[in-house]
């Protein structure tokens, strides 16, 4: 048993009655059964995707391998079409040009 | 399945077994639940968070190696974090009540009684949520889960001499806020009514 000094017990018995506050007030809880059911469910019934969520390094070269060559081929797609407008107007223009040249052509011949 | 001690349970759910992940659970879930009961005050934030302490066990628990400290301290130590980042989220938190809901009833006390005790219990609950983090963890663990020096330390990450030490301070200082309690009548009532003398001002 511990000694307690004559003018140290009033303090020790306002400790003793912290303490038996605290034990009064600490009582342990019930969580809502319906609560624990759920995440047991979820928990052990979880799918796959959750408990390997961790990707492998290998994988994740992989998807991020993926990913530059899909932009890669997205950007070569965007370039090609821009060319290829590019050069259907040049041909448009061309043909134009050609026509303008003919028909300016025929009429100084229809002239003379 | 329930047949498995902690030890092989534990084995089995490192190797990625998910029902040796239940019974773990099984044996877990109400004294994680509790301890985040009473560092939040309410069921719901405490249901939520405890949750997330098992999903996050659940992913990490491949990388867990007993390297003497138990399971049980791993878990606790996430749901410590969790609950220090909550309370780091919003300070609105801190004066949150505790929901009566699923407490456990005390007994046929007198209602006018309960209701006194009621008020005590709240206004000391109060002084304990002004201690510093690790305080209330240690009263938690003491006074919820019955843990010894010994268990407390190995959670908390300390020698038993420095919890045992932790432990007086802790009760020293929620003593001098009971005295200093501004609303005064907690500080006399809560004292004489367990059987401590009327307060004065005295020596250390």
């Amino acid at each position: 048993m511990k000694f307690v000094w004559p003018w140290q017990r009033k303090k020790q018995a306002e400790l003793n009655s912290i303490e038996q506050a605290l034990e009064s007030i600490y009582t342990p809880v019930k969580a809502n059964p319906a609560f624990n059911d759920d995440l047991r469910n979820r928990l052990v019934g979880a799918p796959e995707v959750i408990r390997n969520a961790g990707v492998s390094t290998l994988r994740l070269f992989m998807m991020i391998g993926g990913g530059l060559i899909g932009i890669v081929l997205f950007i070569f797609g965007i370039v090609r079409s821009v060319v290829a407008l590019i050069t259907g107007f040049r041909i448009v223009g061309d043909r134009r040009k050609a026509t303008k040249t003919k028909s300016a052509a025929e009429k100084a011949q229809a002239d003379s | 399945m329930a047949e498995l001690s902690e030890k092989e349970a534990l084995a089995k759910a490192s190797a990625g077994d998910r029902k040796a992940f239940g019974v773990l659970y099984d044996f877990y879930a109400e004294r994680i639940y509790n301890y985040i009961y009473y560092r939040t005050g309410n069921t719901l934030d405490a249901e939520d968070m405890t949750a997330r302490v098992f999903f996050r066990a659940m992913r990490h628990i491949t990388n867990y190696t007993d390297r003497g400290v138990p399971f049980s301290a791993w878990l606790y130590r996430i749901a410590h974090n969790l609950v220090a980042n909550w309370h780091r989220d919003g300070s609105r938190r801190q004066e949150v009540a505790l929901d009566d809901g699923y407490r456990s009833n005390k007994g046929d006390e007198h209602p006018e009684s309960a209701l006194m005790k009621n008020e005590e219990e709240n206004a000391l609950l109060h002084l304990i949520r002004n201690l510093p983090e690790d305080r209330q963890q240690l009263l938690i663990l003491k006074f919820v889960h019955h843990m010894s020096n010994a268990e407390i330390g190995e959670i908390m990450d300390r020698t038993e001499g420095a919890i045992k030490s932790l432990y007086h301070r802790t009760l020293l200082a929620l003593r001098e806020d009971v005295l200093a309690d501004k609303q005064g009548h907690f500080a006399l009532e809560a004292l004489r009514s367990l059987g401590g003398d009327e307060p004065e001002d005295e020596e250390e």
